[in-house]
């Protein structure tokens, strides 16, 4: 392309050669501006690609408003059932001293609110994992189906479904992912192993739901060789819980106290003390169900020390069923 | 030939092959700009049927990069009418008056580009 001012200047310097007169230079002759509109351009682009990419975001976040607005509605309310459960479990406990009767009526109260918080929780999570399958459609078409991403999605969507109680669906759900995970552990060592890790603890959690004793002790173990060799100690104290719990349903209780008692001085090293008194529960439970009263007394006094040592108001999750 | 006419032929001639050097680069800015702007509705339209939204993105930005060959395609063509005024002008311009018109003319288009 000819550059139109350098021709222009050739043009006016030939004829000045050539004798023509050049007039004096106006002083007021100021450089044309471009206009505003073409000045605007470049700003409205701008613009217009910023918004464009907020729409992509929202787009590739696979929530679409309503359910937004339907998932925290639900959270609201199962937080104001979860804290109603557990102002009527203080209050009685508090009763528990001379009003033993209306302590069990109102703890009976506070299990109905903790149920409804259950249910709430459900429908959570099966709003979640109806979410997680939009984004796990955007995630196979934009990074493959064998990618990563769609692994850690189908794991979301697992962990869902276990929380939603759809054991069978999550099932499918982690097995897929820990299929894809598999695949990419050669290429990929160091992202893949804490999501396996991760992935096989929640399957080996299906698996003991649905009931597949085996299975999920050799997915509960694998998972916490796993924890060890990445060194993340919560993992391995959640492993351990597990283990403790599978081996609990197999009828193999020595073992199963080993693994809760190795869980709960994890927890106790680590200082997640809720956890601690969780698997103290639990301990305390199988205790009991084995005839040893007294050492399930025991566990519970110590539960309660820790629970008064970190203050009576702070949450403290019931013991688990299974 | 007076020395005068000669003078203007030689600058005809720059401003012709100026001219027909935009004229090249025009045809080429063109074929960007129907390539930019089919390639656009194509990844739109696509991506609206398969629902594959993600598509809009690059759709848009393809549809929205058409202002910078649109604004050249302007300047050129603004470029183009400046020059052609320029010859006829000259040959016009007999006296000394009408050539320091000219010339004042040339030095107006250089500070408006």
């Amino acid at each position: 392309m000819a550059d139109t001012k350098h021709v222009l200047e050739e043009v006016l310097r030939t004829l000045e050669a050539a004798g023509w007169q050049k007039p004096p230079t106006e002083a007021s002759a100021e450089p044309r501006k471009s206009s505003t509109f073409v000045s605007t351009l470049p700003f409205v682009g701008v613009t217009i690609g910023i918004l464009s990419f907020g729409a992509f975001a929202v787009l590739q976040s696979g929530l679409d408003p309503d359910a937004k607005t339907a998932i925290a509605k639900v959270r609201d309310d199962a937080k104001t059932a979860i804290t109603k459960a557990q102002k009527d479990a203080e209050i009685a406990i508090a009763k528990a001293g001379g009003e033993l009767k209306q302590a069990q009526i109102d703890l009976a109260f506070s299990r109905l609110a903790a149920s409804q918080a259950e249910e709430e929780t459900r429908r959570i999570a099966a709003l979640l994992e109806e979410s997680n399958q939009k984004v796990l459609k955007y995630v196979e078409t934009s990074s493959g189906r064998e990618s990563l991403e769609a692994a850690v999605v189908l794991a979301r969507i697992g962990r869902a479904s276990l929380k939603a109680g759809n054991y069978g669906k999550a099932r499918d759900a982690l097995d897929q992912s820990i299929r894809i995970l598999d695949k990419l552990l050669s290429t990929k060592t160091k992202a893949v192993e804490p999501q396996q890790a991760q992935v096989l603890l929640d399957l080996a959690t299906a698996l003991l739901k649905s009931n597949e004793l085996p299975n999920a002790l050799i997915q509960a173990t694998h998972s916490l060789a796993l924890f060890r060799k990445l060194m993340d100690r919560h993992g391995e104290a959640e492993a351990l819980a597990l283990l403790g719990q599978i081996n609990e349903a197999r009828g193999e209780i020595h073992e199963a106290q080993t693994h809760l008692e190795q869980a709960r001085e994890i927890h106790q090293g680590t200082g997640d003390w809720n956890k601690e008194v969780r698997t103290l529960h639990t301990q305390s439970e199988l205790f009991r169900k084995a005839g040893q009263e007294a050492r399930a007394n025991e566990l519970r006094e110590r539960a309660a020390v820790i629970v008064q040592k970190h203050g009576a108001g702070a949450p403290q999750k019931p013991p688990q069923k299974h | 030939m007076a020395a005068s006419d000669q003078i203007v032929e030689v600058v005809n001639s720059r401003i012709d092959k100026a001219i027909r050097d935009n004229a090249g680069s025009e045809r080429l800015i063109s074929v960007v700009l129907i390539t930019l702007f089919v390639a656009g509705i194509v990844l739109i339209l696509w991506g609206a049927y398969h629902e594959q939204w993600t598509f809009l993105v690059p759709g848009g930005m393809a549809e929205m990069a058409l202002v910078f060959p649109v604004r050249q395609l302007v300047k050129m063509r603004a470029d183009n009418m400046s020059l052609q005024v320029i010859p006829p002008m000259l040959r016009l311009a007999g006296t000394d008056d009408a050539k320091t018109l000219a010339m004042e003319l040339i030095q107006r288009l250089i500070r408006q580009l």
